[in-house]
C-alpha cells in the first residue's frame, strides 16, 4: 500500500466541490480523439515497444485523430493505453519545425542548406584532416528499416567507417550475444502465436504487463483459456505482472544466474532431460571451451543445489524447486520471455544462455508452445539495427564488419570498389561516446534518439556530447536532453508523416503508412539523410526517390542470407499485416518457427532430424557452463542500497512522445522513488518528500513513494523522467560480450533534500 | 446454465442478422464505425488538481468512488492495466463521466460495429458491459481466472 501524497489529498478537499461544476451540452470528446464516420482508416504499426501492434490510424480534415488495432494483426485488434493515444504526439506546440544551428551558445533558426552544407562540411573536412574514423553515426531502433539502413550505408561505404551504432546496444545487445552464441543466428525461432499454447510461462527480467502490455493480455488470454496454465515471474520487485503469476522468484538484485542454474540443476537431477535431443542436437561449449561431455555440464551444475540457489539469492528454495517441477513436466510446453532485467546487466549474454540451456536440456524448442523468447523494446531495433546491421561490428543482414570475406561480399552486393569498406573496428556506443569525449571522434549524427537522457553515467556523456570542440547533429521531432547538447538541430517528421518497413519481436516485417504531412519544414530522416548524402558526395550509394525503391535494394541485399525476406515485397506489406521470415519467395506465407524441419524454408527436405540449427557449422546449439557472478557494484558500507531503474506502462523510452499526450503526462508524469516501508521507517522518509539519490557517478532528486512494490534495500525509479534524470545515477560498466551496460544494478545512498 | 454454449448461440444469431442487416457492409476492413455517442451529454468537470504528477487516477478515486475502483480492478480492463484514462479522458477538456462508444473502437472497433445493428437499438456498449467491470456477458466473472 501507498501512503497518501500531498496532491491526493488536494483532490479529495477539491473533489468534494465537483458537483457545483455539472454542465450541460459540451462536445464529449476533444476532436483530436474521436472516432466518426467521416474518418480515412490506413493500416500501420504501432509507434511504441517492440510488440509491434497492427494499427489503423484515422485521418478527418487532413489531421490525424484517432488509432484503433488492426484485428488481422497479432494483436487482434487490440492496443495498449500508449497506442490509443498516439494522435497527440504529433501535435504539441513544441513540435521542431525549422532546422537549428548553434551560434554563440543558443541554438537559432536557420534553411535547410544552411544546416546541411554546414553538417557535410563539418563531416567531409573532419574525414578528410582526422581521417574517416572521426565521425560517427549514432542511431536508433526507432528509425525505419529503410533509414537506418541509408545511414548505414552511407557511413560504412560513404565515410569508410564503421563507427556506425544505435540504442539497441543499451537494450538488445545481450539478446543478440545471447542467440549468437547459443544458436549462430540472432534472432528469437518462436513467435506470439507460441503463447496460444504453452502451458508454462517463465517471465524472466521482464515486467510484461507494462512494458508488453498486449504480449500479457495475450498470457493472460492464454490463462482464461487453460486454467492450469502457470506463470512464474523472476523479479526482485512485486510489479503489476505479478499479479498472473502463480509464482513469484523475488531475489537479490544480480543472483539470477544462481537461480536458473538452480533450476537446470534440479531438471538434471530429476532426468527430466530430453536425452535424444541432447544427444543428437546439442554440444556443451564451444570455441574456448569446445569439446566438452554433457557430463562436463552435469558436474558445472553439481554446486548449483537449491539450497545454494538460496544462500546466494535469498529466494526460498521451495520456490525454485516448484519453478523447476512446472517448466520440466514431460508433456508440458513451456515458455521463457524477457528483456531488460536480463540484457542490462554486465553478465546479460550469460543470462540468455541461461535461459535457452532450460529450453535445450528439456527438448523444449521449436515446438508450439516452447521456446525461449526475448522481448524487444523498440519498435524496430530487430529489424532495423539487429537485422539491417546497424550496430558498429555488423553489416547487413548476418555479416560482420570484421571478417574481410563478409566485407568482400558486401562490397559486391553494394557495387563498390574490393577495399573500400574499413577493416577497423568501429565503436560499441559507451565506446562511442567516450571517444567522443577524448576528441577521437570530432562529428557525431545523432538519429531519432536521446542520449543525452538515456546513456548511463548521463553526466560524464553529456558533457562529452556538449564539448565546444566536438559537432553534433541531432534529427528527432521535439526538443530533447539531447538536442538542447547540439550543435545542429534537423527538425524530423514523426510517425503518420512517414513511411518506412518496422521489424518487431517475433520477426514480423511490417509496413508503417504516411497518412499526413508534417509541420513546417519537418522531413522525413529518411530524406535528411538522402540529402546530406548528396552533399557529401556520396548521391550514388543512395539513389532511390523513396523508401520502396531502398526496400526493394535491402530484399537484395539479404537474398541470400538466412533472413530471406525477398518474398516481402513492399505491395505485399501493404495488403498484409505483417510477415514473419524466412519469406523467401513471393508465394511464401512467412515462417513462424524457425530451425525448425517442415516449417523453415532454409531446413533441407531432407533432414532427419525435428530441428536443424543450421547457424553452428556442426548444426548444433550450444549449453554453455555460465556461472553465478556478481554485478558490476553491489551496495557497501557507504553505498548501501541497490538501485534500479525500469519502466511504467504510461510512458515510453525517454518521454519524448508520451510526455506530450494529457492523460499520460497527468499519469506517472515524474518519476518518483520507491521504498519499502521499512527502509522508509529507518530512513525518515515519507511519501511525497523529495529524496537525493547519490551513487559515485552522480546524484537525482524524486519525490518518494512509499510502498513494498520494491524489496527491502532497493530503490527503483521510473527512466522516462526528462526533469529527473535517473541515468546521472546508473552505471556505465558493460557486458564484455554484448558491451551492454549495466542499467538495472547499481549503489546509493539517500538523504532528505 | 452452458454459458458457452449460449455464447456460441448468440455469435450465431449476430452471425445471420451481420448478413441480413442492410445497414451493414459485411466488409471486414475496419472503415465504417459507429457514431453513436456523439450527441450531448451531461458532464462533470473534472476538479482542479495538481496534474503532471506521480500519481494515477486510480488512487485518489480509490477514496472518493471506492466501489467503483473496486470492480474495475477485479474487472478485465483493471487486470490488464487499461487505466480510467482510456475511457474517460484527461482532467482537461476532454474528461467525460460518461464515455461515449468512440472510445471503445480503440480496441473493440469490430464490436462497436455490431452496435449498427438492429438488435443493438438504442443501446451502447455499456448496456450489456456494466461499468466499470466491463465483464463479457457475465462469462468472465465466472472463470476467476485472476485473483
Amino acid at each position: 500500500m501507498v501512503e497518501m501524497s500531498i496532491s491526493r489529498r488536494k483532490f479529495l478537499m477539491t473533489s468534494a466541490a465537483a458537483s457545483a461544476l455539472l454542465t450541460l451540452g459540451k462536445a464529449p470528446d476533444a476532436v483530436a480523439r474521436t472516432v466518426g464516420d467521416s474518418i480515412k482508416w490506413t493500416k500501420g504499426v504501432c509507434r511504441y515497444c517492440g510488440t509491434g501492434c497492427g494499427v489503423y490510424k484515422g485521418v478527418q480534415d487532413g489531421k490525424l485523430v484517432a488509432v484503433k488495432g488492426d484485428p488481422k494483426n497479432h494483436n487482434q485488434g487490440f492496443l495498449c493505453l500508449k497506442g490509443f493515444l498516439l494522435p497527440q504526439i504529433l501535435y504539441d506546440s513544441r513540435r521542431l519545425t525549422t532546422p537549428q544551428i548553434r551560434k554563440n551558445g543558443k541554438l537559432v533558426d536557420a534553411t535547410w542548406d544552411e544546416a546541411l552544407d554546414l553538417v557535410a562540411k563539418k563531416f567531409t573536412s573532419s574525414v578528410k584532416k582526422h581521417g574517416p574514423d572521426s565521425v560517427a553515426f549514432y542511431g536508433s531502433g526507432q528509425g525505419y528499416t529503410e533509414e537506418s539502413y541509408a545511414a548505414n550505408k552511407l557511413f560504412r561505404a560513404g565515410f569508410a567507417t564503421n563507427n556506425i551504432e544505435g540504442n539497441p546496444r543499451l537494450c538488445m545487445a545481450s539478446a543478440v550475444g545471447g542467440y549468437v552464441t547459443t544458436f549462430g543466428k540472432d534472432e528469437p525461432m518462436g513467435c506470439y502465436e507460441d503463447i496460444d499454447k504453452a502451458d508454462v510461462f517463465f517471465l524472466v527480467g521482464s515486467n510484461t504487463a507494462e512494458c508488453h502490455p498486449i504480449i500479457f493480455q495475450r498470457i493472460a488470454r492464454r490463462k482464461e483459456h487453460a486454467p492450469d496454465t502457470k506463470v512464474v515471474v523472476f523479479d526482485p520487485r512485486k510489479t503489476p505482472t505479478t499479479r498472473i503469476a502463480d509464482l513469484h522468484i523475488p531475489f537479490t538484485p544480480g543472483t539470477d544466474l544462481a537461480i536458473l542454474n538452480a533450476i537446470a540443476h534440479l531438471i538434471v537431477k530429476w532426468d527430466l532431460v530430453d536425452k535424444n535431443f541432447i544427444k543428437k542436437q546439442l554440444t556443451v561449449g564451444e570455441g574456448k571451451e569446445a569439446g566438452k561431455q554433457w557430463q562436463h555440464y552435469v558436474d558445472f551444475l553439481a554446486t548449483y543445489t537449491p539450497e545454494y540457489a538460496e544462500s546466494v539469492s535469498g529466494c526460498p528454495k521451495e520456490k525454485i524447486i516448484q519453478a523447476a517441477k512446472w517448466f520440466s513436466e514431460k508433456g508440458k510446453a513451456s515458455m521463457s520471455l524477457w528483456t531488460m532485467g536480463l540484457n542490462q546487466r554486465i553478465r546479460g549474454v550469460w543470462l540468455n544462455n541461461l535461459c535457452h540451456n532450460l529450453h535445450l536440456i528439456t527438448g523444449k524448442i521449436g515446438k508450439p508452445g516452447s521456446t525461449p523468447f526475448s522481448l524487444t523494446g523498440q519498435p524496430n531495433a530487430c529489424g532495423g539495427v539487429r537485422d539491417q546491421g546497424g550496430l558498429s561490428h555488423l553489416l547487413p543482414y548476418g555479416k560482420l564488419s570484421g571478417k574481410p570475406e563478409h566485407r568482400a561480399a558486401m562490397e559486391k552486393l553494394w557495387g563498390l570498389k574490393p577495399g573500400t569498406l574499413p577493416s577497423r573496428p568501429g565503436k560499441h556506443a559507451i565506446a562511442m561516446f567516450q571517444a567522443l569525449e577524448k576528441k577521437e571522434i570530432k562529428c557525431m549524427y545523432i538519429m531519432c534518439t536521446n542520449p543525452g537522457q538515456t546513456l548511463p553515467n548521463a553526466n560524464r556523456y553529456r558533457k562529452a556530447i556538449a564539448a565546444d570542440d566536438v559537432f553534433v547533429v541531432c534529427a528527432d521531432i521535439y526538443p530533447t536532453r539531447t538536442t538542447e547538447l547540439a550543435d545542429v538541430v534537423l527538425p524530423a517528421a514523426v510517425w503518420g508523416e512517414k513511411e518506412g518497413v518496422y521489424g518487431c519481436s517475433e520477426r514480423r516485417y511490417q509496413l508503417d503508412s504516411k497518412v499526413v504531412d508534417s509541420p513546417g519544414l519537418a522531413r522525413p530522416d529518411f530524406d535528411i539523410l538522402l540529402d546530406l548524402g548528396k552533399r557529401c558526395g556520396f548521391g550514388d550509394l543512395l539513389p532511390w526517390k523513396n523508401p520502396a525503391e531502398a526496400w526493394d535494394e535491402i530484399r537484395r541485399i539479404a537474398k541470400d542470407t538466412p533472413y530471406a525476406f525477398w518474398g516481402m515485397t513492399r505491395e505485399r506489406l501493404r495488403k498484409e499485416s505483417g510477415i514473419l521470415w524466412p519469406c523467401p519467395s513471393e508465394d511464401h506465407p512467412g515462417t513462424k518457427r524457425r530451425y525448425v524441419a517442415g516449417e523453415d524454408p532454409l531446413v533441407p527436405a531432407d533432414w532427419p532430424e525435428r530441428i536443424m540449427f543450421y547457424g553452428k557449422p556442426n548444426k548444433r546449439a550450444v549449453v554453455w557452463c555460465r556461472p553465478q557472478a556478481a554485478p558490476e557494484e553491489v551496495p557497501d558500507g557507504d553505498y548501501p542500497y541497490f538501485f534500479t531503474t525500469g519502466r511504467v506502462i504510461e510512458h515510453w523510452h525517454s518521454g519524448t512522445m508520451t510526455m506530450k499526450c494529457r492523460e499520460l503526462k497527468e499519469s506517472k508524469g515524474i518519476a518518483e522513488l520507491e521504498i519499502h516501508p521499512e527502509d522508509a521507517k529507518a530512513l525518515k522518509i515519507r511519501t511525497g518528500q523529495a529524496v537525493r539519490v547519490i551513487s559515485r557517478r552522480g546524484n537525482a532528486v524524486f519525490p518518494a513513494r512509499v510502498t513494498d512494490t520494491s524489496p527491502r534495500g532497493m530503490f527503483f525509479v521510473h527512466m522516462h523522467d526528462e526533469d529527473r534524470l535517473c541515468n546521472k545515477i546508473t552505471i556505465d560498466a558493460y557486458d564484455p560480450g554484448s558491451k551492454q551496460p549495466e542499467f538495472k544494478i547499481c549503489a546509493v545512498k539517500v538523504e532528505k533534500a | 446454465m452452458n454459458w458457452k454454449f449460449v455464447i456460441a448461440l448468440l455469435g450465431v444469431v449476430l452471425m445471420g442478422l451481420a448478413l441480413v442487416g442492410d445497414s451493414y457492409s459485411g466488409d471486414s476492413s475496419p472503415t465504417a464505425v459507429a457514431s453513436k455517442g456523439e450527441s450531448p451529454l451531461e458532464r462533470v468537470e473534472h476538479p482542479e488538481v495538481e496534474v503532471g504528477t506521480a500519481n494515477q487516477c486510480q488512487e485518489c478515486h480509490a477514496d472518493t468512488d471506492e466501489d467503483i475502483v473496486a470492480e474495475w480492478f477485479a474487472g478485465k480492463h483493471g487486470k490488464l492495466n487499461v487505466m480510467c484514462f482510456v475511457c474517460h479522458g484527461s482532467t482537461g477538456d476532454d474528461f467525460v463521466v460518461t464515455p461515449t462508444m468512440n472510445r471503445c473502437v480503440g480496441c473493440h472497433a469490430d464490436k462497436v460495429e455490431t452496435m449498427e445493428l438492429p438488435f443493438a437499438s438504442g443501446k451502447d456498449c455499456f448496456s450489456c458491459h456494466p461499468s466499470h467491470a466491463l465483464s463479457s456477458h457475465a462469462l468472465w466473472s465466472e472463470k476467476g481466472w485472476l485473483k
